[in-house]
């Protein structure tokens, strides 16, 4: 846990939601058949793109306050 | 840097949807020794067990259906069962089955359906089926509902769970405590 710069736990729950309605999407908007794997493989990507996401955490971060003096 | 995070976001989502676009759907098959068709009341439509391609139904209508199969015309048992196919791993969802004895050996009658409107449209379904009568017939056929996504609230309910779980998702790359990046 210490690994991440984020929240895995939100990023795990969410990646599995988030790529579950994106299989919903493809699925209602005709793009994957009912019978395709991809709607059940989707969540699962999910779960590790979440992790990832929460690991990398690109957001938010502050830049380190400069030591050197404003020049004048 | 959010910028290049949602560009490369987009650029993942597109390259996703032609990775995962599937091959042209199958024609419908049924093996040797059945035969059947369908005449759909107000949509016009005719199908045959020999079509190609895509089968459109309407969310409501009335079909004129006739079945025949190639066996001796004897009191002999039959079964038989339509499934719907679902995605891997999961097992096939059983829709109707039928079994008894019978020395006819074709049917046909009239039958009104009317779909529930959150019925998906355009999605293409799997629907197999299977008829033993002396012999055994199987055949598959893909079926779409007509009509655009949007006329099911399965599409739009789909869409808004889709930005409100990614607004989250994107929570979950904030840094925990505000830190120093």
């Amino acid at each position: 846990m210490r690994n991440f710069r984020g929240r895995p736990v939100l990023g795990a729950i969410f990646g599995f939601l988030f790529f579950f309605f994106v299989a919903l999407d493809l699925l209602f908007f005709g793009i994957v058949p009912l019978k395709s794997a991809v709607i059940t493989i989707l969540p699962i990507v999910g779960i590790f793109v979440g992790l990832a996401w929460a690991r990398w955490a690109p957001l938010g971060g502050r830049r380190e306050p400069s030591d050197a003096p404003p020049a004048y | 840097m959010v910028k290049r995070v949602l560009l490369g976001f987009a650029a993942l989502s597109l390259a996703g949807l032609f990775v995962f676009v599937d091959a042209a759907p199958a024609p419908a098959v049924v093996s040797s020794g059945c035969q059947g068709t369908g005449d759909f009341e107000k949509s016009g439509h005719h199908y045959t067990a020999a079509d190609a391609g895509v089968d459109e139904v309407p969310l409501e209508d009335t079909v004129h259906w006739q079945g025949s199969i190639d066996t001796a015309a004897t009191e002999q048992a039959y079964s038989g069962s339509i499934e719907v196919q679902l995605p891997w791993p999961l097992p096939a969802m059983q829709i109707d089955s039928w079994k008894g004895s019978s020395d006819s050996t074709s049917n046909k009658g009239d039958k009104h359906y009317k779909l529930p409107s959150s019925v998906p449209r355009n999605v293409e379904f799997e629907v197999t089926g299977k008829h033993t009568q002396g012999i055994t017939c199987t055949g598959h056929v893909t079926v779409v509902v007509a009509g655009s996504a949007f006329d099911s609230p399965a599409a739009p309910a789909s869409l808004i769970g889709t930005v409100l779980t990614g607004g989250v998702l994107a929570l979950a790359g904030r840094v925990k405590g505000g830190g120093v990046a």
